[in-house]
């Protein structure tokens, strides 16, 4: 074979190669982009991560300040707390509006928020007083010793000078303890 | 620096030269060499750039007429077979052509084709003189041919004219269009050999014999073509010509007499050597059309003319690729040099992330415990202060039969208020309605949102009114 045939084909075998090579390349450059892309993605991803992490730590960080007066009031075994709930019912707290105070039913377990025993009671007191009344709800309600929470609360005036109250509370005793205490929070950074 | 160009003839046995070179649009020529001998010819042509040769072909046959319009590819076979029928060799002869035009004859359309065709084995004798040097060979074609194309390129002509040339044992009688086409061409076995120049009778009869020939020869040609006969004759070959036809004038009618060119061929020649050496240097100037290189060498030659642009093409696309490929090269570094960059961010990015969910998961606890204390402790409504905020703003005429507290769907709370006014007319009771909502508003632990006011029993003495108040309370502050 003559030497230019020869030339031209191993310029065109070089061309091609350098081609191939190239497309390769090209390819290569392709992934890479895509990589890139994919990586530049991921940190705008963990960026926005970052912000809800943030954003969500200062709101716990806010509810554990929020709790700080709680942290050492501490919660017995429910039973135990039960029974002293109803040892605070006593006649001194009661008498003065002739309040009765029921039972609704037996204790439940529930998950939410917490794990707790929730106890339903239904008080009915009677007053002449708006005043006689408020002191009972005070002592009962605004306490921080029992946790109650109210469900619904009517006032009808009755015949006569007398007007009836009904309250329905439950009683949500922990069933676990929230084992902080002001150290752990101050440890945590809070 | 000016090529080298060698004019060559080839005469039987007997083989010329003239080293030529175009310097500022003039020709300038050497003396001329005589290279018969093989080491003459192989010193020539080695010092040689270009070679340009032209050959008696003493077989070869001049055909100027009309054919057939065909496809362009077909052309070259019809050429052969018309040649193969005028030919008298026993050989296949090589043809160069030209088309001069198209001809439109009893409605079919023709085209004028001059043709020029050399017995094969002519062209290879001369190839294996020359074959060393081919390379540098130009260009092959007749002595007529490139006698009559010289004339035409470098005088005035408006019609066929004659070209003679006279050598010392043969010449050459042809008459050319004024393209330098030829029309009709004669070889004669003759030449100025046995005249003597001092003799008026070897030069009379010398001069008759011409006569005698150009004669026939033009009487040919008016017959065969059918045309006047030419005006011009140029006779060249020896600077003793003029003198012998001066002597023994010729006797074509009506024609004039050349024996030199109208103006100058090689710069640097006399009048006498320009004659003396026309048909050497005419080589030079011969009609590419009728080129008889052998067709191997055109074939190389044209190969050669696609490969170089190939050759060409194929180094810029290689370029193109290696800078392609360089380029992306630098894309890939960069690439992959934003992406090593990115890495540690990312890195960083993550362990805080994780360090964030550690102690969120620590915290997330307090969340659950939180809604505890504020659905138990935290949100709580001022019990104490309720009932003796309504005590306080509520006048005599207002009785209030019901309260019910409710928690409302928006974490917050509802009180719906229902009661009586004692009013003497409806319309009063609504502006005492009025004022008592606008107190109760006032009062910073509710909010009214909605009054109903629905008045009955319009016909007794004193009236009672029925209302219902929706009231929004606001949540003790801690």
């Amino acid at each position: 074979m003559q030497i230019k045939y020869v030339i031209l084909l191993l310029g065109i075998l070089v061309s091609t190669h350098l081609a191939v090579y190239g497309m390769n390349r090209h390819k290569a450059v392709n992934v890479l982009k895509g990589k890139g892309l994919a990586f530049d993605s991921q940190i705008h991803k963990l960026r926005s991560h970052k912000i809800k992490a943030e954003r969500n730590l200062n709101q716990l960080i806010v509810a554990a300040r929020s709790l700080k007066p709680w942290l050492n009031t501490g919660f017995q075994d429910p039973e135990q707390g039960f029974v002293k709930f109803l040892d605070f019912l006593n006649p001194g707290l009661l008498k003065g509006v002739n309040a009765r105070v029921t039972l609704r039913g037996s204790p439940t377990f529930q998950k939410n928020p917490i794990p707790l025993q929730k106890t339903s009671f239904q008080v009915v007191f009677d007053f002449r007083y708006p005043n006689e009344a408020e002191r009972f709800l005070k002592e009962l309600l605004l306490q921080n010793d029992y946790p109650l929470k109210v469900n619904s609360a009517t006032v009808n005036r009755s015949q006569g000078k007398n007007t009836r109250g009904q309250i329905s509370v439950d009683l949500l005793l922990p069933a676990s303890l929230l084992k902080f205490n002001l150290d752990d929070l101050k440890g945590m950074g809070v | 620096m000016a090529q080298k160009l060698l004019s060559v003839i080839r005469q039987r046995d007997s083989i010329r030269g003239i080293f030529v070179e175009k310097k500022g649009g003039g020709y300038f020529a050497g003396s001329s060499l005589d290279l018969s001998s093989k080491e003459a010819l192989n010193s020539a042509c080695s010092s040689a750039d270009e070679i340009y040769i032209s050959d008696s072909f003493l077989s070869a046959v001049y055909v100027l007429d009309l054919f057939p319009k065909v496809a362009p590819k077909h052309l070259p076979q019809l050429l052969l077979q018309d040649a193969l029928a005028k030919f008298q060799a026993s050989g296949d002869p090589n043809i160069g052509f030209q088309i001069l035009g198209e001809v439109q004859t009893e409605g079919v359309r023709q085209r004028e084709i001059a043709y020029m065709a050399v017995e094969e084995e002519e062209i290879k004798q001369l190839w294996a003189q020359f074959k060393k040097y081919e390379k540098k060979i130009k260009g092959i074609t007749s002595l007529p041919a490139s006698l009559a194309g010289t004339v035409a390129k470098f005088e005035s002509l408006e019609s066929n004219f004659v070209v003679t040339w006279i050598g010392e044992t043969e010449s050459i009688i042809s008459i050319a269009s004024q393209d330098g086409i030829i029309k009709v061409a004669r070889n004669l076995p003759f030449g100025l050999e046995g005249v003597e120049f001092n003799d008026q009778d070897t030069m009379r009869a010398f001069s008759r014999k011409i006569d005698k020939e150009l004669t026939r020869t033009i009487n040919f040609f008016k017959q065969g073509f059918r045309e006047p006969e030419p005006e011009k004759i140029y006779l060249f070959g020896s600077r003793h010509l003029q003198s012998i036809f001066e002597l023994s004038p010729l006797s074509i009618p009506g024609a004039n007499y050349f024996f030199q060119f109208t103006s100058q061929l090689i710069s640097n020649y006399s009048q006498e050597d320009e004659t003396e050496n026309f048909h050497i240097v005419s080589s030079l100037f011969q009609n590419k059309n009728f080129n008889f290189l052998p067709h191997k060498v055109i074939a190389d030659r044209k190969s050669k003319k696609l490969l170089y642009p190939s050759y060409a093409v194929l180094a810029v696309v290689i370029l193109c690729l290696f800078f392609w490929n360089f380029q992306l090269r630098t894309q890939i570094r960069e690439e992959d040099f934003t992406l090593r960059e990115g890495y540690p961010i990312a890195m960083k990015l993550k362990g805080e992330v994780e360090a964030l969910e550690v102690k969120i998961s620590k915290f997330e606890r307090f969340r659950e415990w939180k809604v505890f204390y504020d659905q138990t402790f935290n949100d709580k409504l001022a019990w104490d202060r309720i009932l003796s905020a309504f005590g306080r703003t509520t006048p005599p005429d207002i009785v209030l039969d019901s309260l019910s507290i409710n928690p409302g769907g928006k974490s917050n709370w509802l009180a719906h208020v229902s009661g009586k006014i004692r009013a003497a007319s409806w319309e009063i009771g609504l502006e005492q309605i009025r004022e008592y909502g606008a107190k109760i508003d006032n009062l910073e632990l509710f909010i009214v949102k909605t009054v109903n006011y629905a008045p009955q029993n319009l016909e007794e003495n004193t009236k009672y009114f029925n209302f219902n108040l929706l009231l929004e309370l606001n949540k003790m502050e801690q």
